[in-house]
C-alpha cells in the first residue's frame, strides 16, 4: 500500500521536475485532472517561498533592477511561478508528443489542463510507476516498493538492450541467489562472470562491508567459449531526482580502476525515472550527463516492449492504481 | 468610493445576482456567455472547489460582502466577489457541473452550509468600485495573473486618461512602479495589435493561450522591443509595431511545431534575444537553425567560455587549498588530476587552433 501526497512545492526547480509535479497531481486528483491555476495557487500559497524567484541570471538586467526595488516582490513571483508553469505544461504537450501512445495524459494548452486517460493501458501504467519512482518525496509509505520495483523494472528493460542473447542478473541489495557473502566476495563472482582481472585484495574494504559497489544490474555475453575479452555492460539504477548525477561516476571503468578491469571496458549504464529532457529532446542539462548510457524514463518506456510483463515483476499496476484519484477533497 | 442609498449592507437571493462580463478575470469570449460555461471557465482556472470547500464549511464570510452595481436588466452585476458568487451558486445547486464533477460533488456532500442569500453593498456603477479591484487583486491576497492584471489596468487608463503622468498615477493606484504598468500596458497593446493583424486566427491562438507573462519578460530585452518595432518597453501605443516581425516574433514564441515552439522554455528568452540582436544569428535562426545553434553566431558562446575558464581557474585553487590539509590521498585523486590535465591540454590545443586559423 502505498500513500501519495503531494504536500508540498516540486523539489526543485528544473521544468522537468514542474511537469512531474504537475502530472503527479492529475493523477491523484479525484477528478484525474490539473490546471495551470490551480497549480500556481498551490505553489504560491506559501508567498514567501523565496524558491519561486529565478536566478538572476535568467532575468533581464531590467527585470533585475526592477525586482531591487519594487515593493511588491510576490507579485513578480507569482508571475515568474507562472511562466515556469507554462513551460511545464509545454513540456508536458512534448511528452504527449514524443511518448505518443505510450502517455497516460491528454494535453490541452487551450484550458492549460491536463487530463489523465480514463483507460490507462500497461504502458500508461508502467509510465505512471516510473512517474512515483522518480517522486518518492511525495510518496509517505513503503517507499521501499517503489526503489526495489524500479530495480527490477530497469532490469527487465536492461535484458533488452543489451546484446541479445547476454545474461542478465540483479548485483544490488535485491541480488539474493548469484552475487552472495562480503563485497569481496561478490566482485570475485562477478569477476569470475565478467572474465576480468580483479585488483582489490582483503585489504581493500572494511571488515563487514556487504555493499554492491554502486553496480545494481550486470550483463554480459559469453559468446558461447570461455575466453575473455566479452561485451559486459554494468547498470546503475537513481530514484532520486539529484544524487544520479554524482552516482554515475560510480559505473564508470575508471572509478574501479583499484578494484576490476574488464577487457575492453565495460559499458556503463544508469538508469533514472525521471524523463530528463528539455522540450528540444535533448538533455535537460546537457553538462550532467557523464560516459554512460543514460537510460531515463522516455529510454526506458520506448525499449521495454512488454510492458504488461515489466509491470508483472514490480506490482507496478497495483502501486499506481493505489495512486489514481486518491487525494481526499477537504 | 460612492454608495447608493443606505450605506448598509443587503443579504440579496444569489439568484438575483450576476457576474460581471467586463471582469478581468474572463476571457472576452465569455463576456456574453452563459453561466455554465463561466463556471467551467472559473473551475479551470480559478480553483474553485477550494472556496466551495470553504464557504461550505464556514458559511459566507459577512465581513467581505460582494460588491455590486445595480444591473440594466434588473438585479446586480457583482463587480468584486465573481469567484465567490460562482462558488455559492455552484454549491446550491443539484445538477452535475460542467466540469470537475466529482470534486463538485463532494464538496456538495460535505457543505454544510449552502447560502441563498449573500451579503452585498450596492454602488451605483462600476466605476465606483473599480479602483478596489487593484488592491485587491494586484497587490493583495487573491492575485490575478498577468493577463487579467494588464486588462484591469487597461480599463483603469481609460478612466485616468492619457496625462502625462498616466502610469505614475496607475501605479500608486496599484501599489507598483511606473515601469512595470507600462511595460504591462504595452505588452498588452502588441496582444491586441497581433489579434488585429489577423495572427491569432491564422496561427490558431488566443490571448488566454498563450503565456501572457513570457510576453512581458520578452519586452524587458531591448533588442526584442527594437525587433517589433517598440521604442522601448514603455512603449504603450506601439505605432511604430512592424507587422511582419511580430508575426515573425509570435511564430517562434508561441506556435508549436511538432509540441514545441521554436523558442521552448522560458529561459531561452535570453537566448533569443541574443539571436535578434545579432544579424548573422537571426538569418541562421530564420533559416531554420535550432535557437542554440543560432546562438553561435552571437556572442554568447564567448561570454560562456570566458566565465567557464574563469570558474575553473578558481576552483583549481580552491582545490589547491583543500589539498593543504588532506594527510593521505588515493590513487583515485592522483588519476582525476591526470584526467583535469588531459581536459586542459585538449582545451589549450582547441584555443590555438581556432586563433591560428
Amino acid at each position: 500500500m502505498i500513500l501519495v501526497q503531494i504536500d508540498g512545492k516540486p523539489r526543485d526547480e528544473d521544468v522537468h521536475t514542474w511537469s512531474d509535479y504537475i502530472e503527479l497531481l492529475a493523477l491523484v486528483n479525484l477528478d484525474r485532472v490539473c490546471g495551470h491555476e490551480f497549480v500556481l495557487d498551490r505553489l504560491c500559497d506559501s508567498p514567501e517561498d523565496e524558491s519561486l524567484t529565478e536566478d538572476d541570471e535568467d532575468k533581464s538586467s531590467e527585470d533585475q533592477e526592477l525586482d531591487k526595488t519594487f515593493s511588491q516582490k510576490q507579485s513578480r513571483m507569482r508571475e515568474r511561478a507562472s511562466i515556469k508553469l507554462s513551460d511545464a505544461f509545454t513540456l508536458c504537450q512534448w511528452r504527449n508528443a514524443v511518448y505518443g501512445e505510450e502517455y497516460p495524459y491528454e494535453v490541452d494548452l487551450d484550458s492549460r489542463e491536463i487530463r489523465l486517460k480514463v483507460e490507462l493501458s500497461e504502458a500508461h501504467y508502467s509510465y505512471l510507476f516510473l512517474l512515483l519512482c522518480g517522486n518518492q518525496p511525495f510518496v509517505k509509505k513503503s517507499n521501499n516498493l517503489l526503489t526495489d520495483g524500479f530495480e527490477k523494472f530497469c532490469t527487465f528493460v536492461f535484458s533488452r538492450v543489451v546484446p541479445q542473447g547476454s545474461e542478465v542478473h540483479v548485483f544490488g541489495k535485491a541480488a539474493v541467489t548469484r552475487y552472495k557473502g562480503t563485497k569481496l566476495e561478490k566482485l570475485k563472482a562477478l569477476c569470475s562472470d565478467l572474465r576480468g582481472r580483479l585488483i582489490a585484495d582483503g585489504q581493500a574494504f572494511r571488515k563487514g562491508d556487504n555493499g554492491d559497489g554502486g553496480i545494481d544490474i550486470v550483463a554480459w555475453h559469453g559468446l558461447n567459449d570461455s575466453a575473455m575479452n566479452i561485451p559486459v555492460s554494468l547498470a546503475q539504477c537513481a530514484c532520486s531526482r539529484g544524487d544520479w548525477v554524482k552516482k554515475q561516476a560510480e559505473i564508470l571503468p575508471d572509478f574501479f580502476a583499484n578494484h576490476l578491469s574488464t577487457n575492453p571496458p565495460w559499458v556503463p549504464y544508469m538508469f533514472i525515472p525521471i524523463c530528463f529532457r528539455s522540450t528540444s529532446g535533448t538533455w535537460a542539462y546537457s553538462s550532467e550527463v557523464k560516459n554512460v548510457v543514460l537510460m531515463d524514463r522516455l529510454r526506458i518506456i520506448k525499449n521495454c516492449f512488454d510492458f504488461q510483463a515489466a509491470n508483472d515483476v514490480c506490482t507496478a499496476k497495483k502501486l499506481v492504481q493505489e495512486a489514481v484519484g486518491s487525494e481526499e477533497v477537504v | 468610493m460612492s454608495q447608493s442609498g443606505n450605506q448598509a449592507i443587503q443579504m440579496v437571493p444569489v439568484a438575483n445576482l450576476h457576474f460581471d462580463p467586463e471582469n478581468p478575470r474572463l476571457p472576452i469570449s465569455l463576456r456574453a456567455a452563459p453561466e455554465n460555461e463561466v463556471f467551467s471557465f472559473l473551475l479551470r482556472e480559478c480553483n474553485l472547489i477550494e472556496l466551495m470547500l470553504s464557504i461550505g464549511a464556514q458559511g459566507f464570510f459577512s465581513g467581505e460582502p460582494l460588491l455590486c452595481a445595480p444591473r440594466a436588466d434588473g438585479g446586480y452585476l457583482v463587480v468584486e466577489g465573481n469567484r465567490r458568487l460562482a462558488a455559492v451558486k455552484l454549491l446550491g445547486r443539484d445538477e452535475p457541473a460542467p466540469t470537475h464533477v466529482k470534486q463538485v460533488a463532494a464538496a456538495r456532500q460535505s457543505a454544510a452550509n449552502k447560502p441563498e442569500k449573500v451579503p452585498i453593498i450596492v454602488f451605483e456603477s462600476r466605476d465606483d468600485i473599480i479602483t478596489y479591484l487593484g488592491y485587491r487583486h494586484i497587490t493583495g491576497v487573491n492575485q490575478w495573473g498577468a493577463l487579467e492584471k494588464a486588462r484591469y489596468l487597461q480599463q483603469l487608463a481609460k478612466r485616468y486618461g492619457n496625462g502625462p503622468d498616466q502610469f505614475k498615477i496607475l501605479a500608486r493606484e496599484i501599489g507598483s512602479r511606473a515601469d512595470y504598468v507600462a511595460q504591462t500596458l504595452t505588452a498588452l497593446s502588441v496582444i491586441e495589435k497581433a489579434n488585429d493583424n489577423g495572427l491569432f486566427s491564422r496561427f490558431s491562438i488566443n490571448a488566454e493561450t498563450i503565456p501572457f507573462s513570457v510576453l512581458t519578460t520578452a519586452l524587458s530585452y531591448s533588442s526584442i522591443c527594437e525587433f517589433i518595432g517598440l521604442q522601448s518597453r514603455a512603449d504603450v501605443d506601439a505605432e511604430g509595431l512592424d507587422s511582419d516581425r511580430l508575426e515573425e516574433f509570435f511564430k517562434w514564441a508561441f506556435v508549436e511545431e511538432g509540441g514545441r515552439t521554436r523558442l521552448g522554455e522560458s529561459r531561452n528568452l535570453r537566448v533569443l534575444a541574443r539571436v535578434i540582436g545579432n544579424e548573422r544569428a537571426i538569418e541562421k535562426f530564420r533559416s531554420g537553425s535550432v535557437l542554440d545553434e543560432a546562438d553561435l553566431f552571437t556572442e554568447g558562446p564567448l561570454i560562456l567560455l570566458q566565465k567557464t575558464m574563469l570558474d575553473i581557474e578558481h576552483r583549481l585553487s580552491v582545490a589547491q587549498d583543500a589539498l593543504r590539509s588532506i594527510d593521505v590521498l588515493s590513487e583515485g585523486e592522483r588519476e582525476r588530476a591526470r584526467s583535469i590535465e588531459r581536459a586542459a591540454k585538449s582545451l589549450r590545443a582547441s584555443i590555438d587552433a581556432n586563433m591560428d586559423s
